[in-house]
Parts: structure tokens; C-alpha cells; sequence
């Protein structure tokens, strides 16, 4: 998935619909490429949790690729690096998969 | 819409800021894409201004601490824009520091400061989907303190040291 624009307190009840949908199609490996997401805030970040848990529960799993700055930052201060390991690109994110 | 305005202070004997900023939005959701744009200004004129500009990711994590508070308000104080208001933000560019002062009328704040840490007992965060807002923005700047005035308006202070350590938090109820 390719979101674009900030998610923040906007837009991030989309963002997680879409990805529940998506688990709940079926799709419950998903990369979500942020290349096109230059701000991401504590509720983007909620939407973001609510897919992982969304997936892992399906048996499944999200990765996140080509964070940028900003979302490293917010990743690092939530601590939440540890459980959504940026990686740089879409092709590393699907490595294993 | 947002207005704001800039004040260059110069020639001052006691410590005044170099530079103020300070827009006032609507509280709605809607605010947040104006409050992006007046910080993409002041770093601008911060940049124009100041010798020694920090660093992107110095930017990034004060900047995020701003929309942070503000969504928060947005959110808390003015239950998602069904409370009308407006919310006044204040920066304030100093030779050691940058401040940011938030002014509303909304609901006050009621969450204690200890429920800004929420990570398990291992020290692992959790997987929550909410409420993180006010612990990123703890993380991100030196100081972040809340004052509910005696005439009704939330008062939000983030303070961000260009020699940025440690970590702190304030705040205190009517």
C-alpha cells in the first residue's frame, strides 16, 4: 500500500480502514510504502498499530518501507522501532515473505 | 483560516526573543494542515535570522512536538472541532532556545502526567493505537508544561534547549 500526504489526525481513520480491509481480503502480508508520507503523527502511528495487529492476527504481518525522516523520528520516540523495523526499501520489506 | 504575524525585536536590554510568530486557527481538524504551514514559515524565518540553524532532525522533533499538542487539543479540549474555538500558537525563536505557547478556551486538561508513560514493565512499547500524543511530544522538546489560567483558557508551553538533553515534564491544574 502507498499512501500519500501526511497521516495524521485527518486522515489516519482511512488509512487503518484500509488496511483492515485489506487483512480482511485476504491481503494479511502488507508492506506499506510511506515514500509519499512526509509527517506522520501518534494517530497515524495508532492507524499504522491498528493494521500490524490487524495482520499478525490473521497470521500475517506488516512491515513499513521508505520511512522518511520525520516518521524515523516519531518511530525512535515511540519506541515503536522495535516492533516496526523501518527498512529502506519495498523489495527488503517483502525479503522473507 | 489562520492568521498570523511577526514581530522582529531588536535593540532590547532584558532577554526577548529574536523573532515571534503567532497564528491563531480554528479549532478543527482542519487547523492542522495551517499549523504545518506557519511551522514551515518560522523556520524559514528562522533560518533567515538565526547563524546557527539546528539540524533537520532538530526541526523534525520540535515540529512534531507542536502538532502533537495541537492535535491534542483539537482533539481533548475541543472534542474534535464539535467544541467551537479558536487555538492561538505563539513561537518564539531565542539565541538558546525555541518556545511555543498554545491558548485555548476549551475543556481542560485532566490527564495526569505519569500517563504519559504507558511502555510495559520491560521497557517494550505497546501496541495501543492511542494515546501517545503527549508522550512524544515529552520526548521530542526539553519542557512541556500545562496551565489551566483562573479565566478558563488551557495554556501549553514546549520549550526546546538548541542544546538539547534531558527530559522533563510539568503541569498543574487550576
Amino acid at each position: 500500500m502507498r499512501p500519500r500526504g501526511r497521516l495524521d489526525l485527518l486522515s489516519a481513520s482511512e488509512v487503518k480502514q484500509r488496511l483492515t480491509d485489506a487483512v480482511a481480503e485476504g491481503h494479511t502480508r502488507i508492506v506499506l510504502d510511506l515514500e509519499g508520507v512526509p509527517f506522520i503523527d501518534s494517530s497515524g502511528m495508532g492507524a499504522i498499530l491498528g493494521g500490524l495487529k490487524a495482520a499478525r492476527l490473521a497470521g500475517g504481518d506488516l512491515r513499513i518501507a521508505r520511512p522518511a525522516d520525520q516518521a524515523k523520528v516519531i518511530l525512535e520516540l515511540t519506541s515503536l522501532d522495535r516492533v516496526l523495523r523501518p527498512y529502506d526499501d519495498v523489495e527488503d520489506a517483502l525479503g522473507g515473505w | 483560516m489562520m492568521m498570523w504575524k511577526m514581530r522582529l525585536v531588536v535593540g532590547s536590554r532584558r532577554p526577548r526573543p529574536i523573532t515571534e510568530l503567532t497564528a491563531q486557527v480554528r479549532a478543527t481538524a482542519g487547523a492542522l494542515f495551517a499549523i504545518h504551514s506557519f511551522l514551515d514559515d518560522f523556520w524559514k524565518t528562522f533560518q533567515a535570522l538565526h547563524s546557527q540553524a539546528p539540524d533537520t532532525i532538530w526541526q523534525i522533533e520540535f515540529s512534531t512536538a507542536v502538532a502533537e499538542v495541537a492535535a491534542n487539543i483539537i482533539r481533548h479540549a475541543h472534542k474534535d472541532g464539535t467544541i467551537a474555538g479558536t487555538v492561538s500558537l505563539h513561537l518564539c525563536l531565542y539565541p538558546d532556545r525555541v518556545e511555543a505557547r498554545f491558548v485555548d478556551r476549551g475543556l481542560p486538561f485532566t490527564e495526569p502526567p505519569e500517563s504519559l508513560s504507558r511502555d510495559k514493565d520491560d521497557g517494550s512499547p505497546g501496541l495501543e493505537e492511542g494515546g501517545r500524543g503527549l508522550r512524544v511530544a515529552s520526548a521530542a522538546v526539553d519542557l512541556i508544561r500545562y496551565r489551566r489560567a483562573p479565566g478558563g483558557t488551557n495554556q501549553w508551553e514546549l520549550i526546546k534547549q538548541f542544546d538539547s538533553s534531558g527530559l522533563k515534564f510539568s503541569g498543574h491544574s487550576p
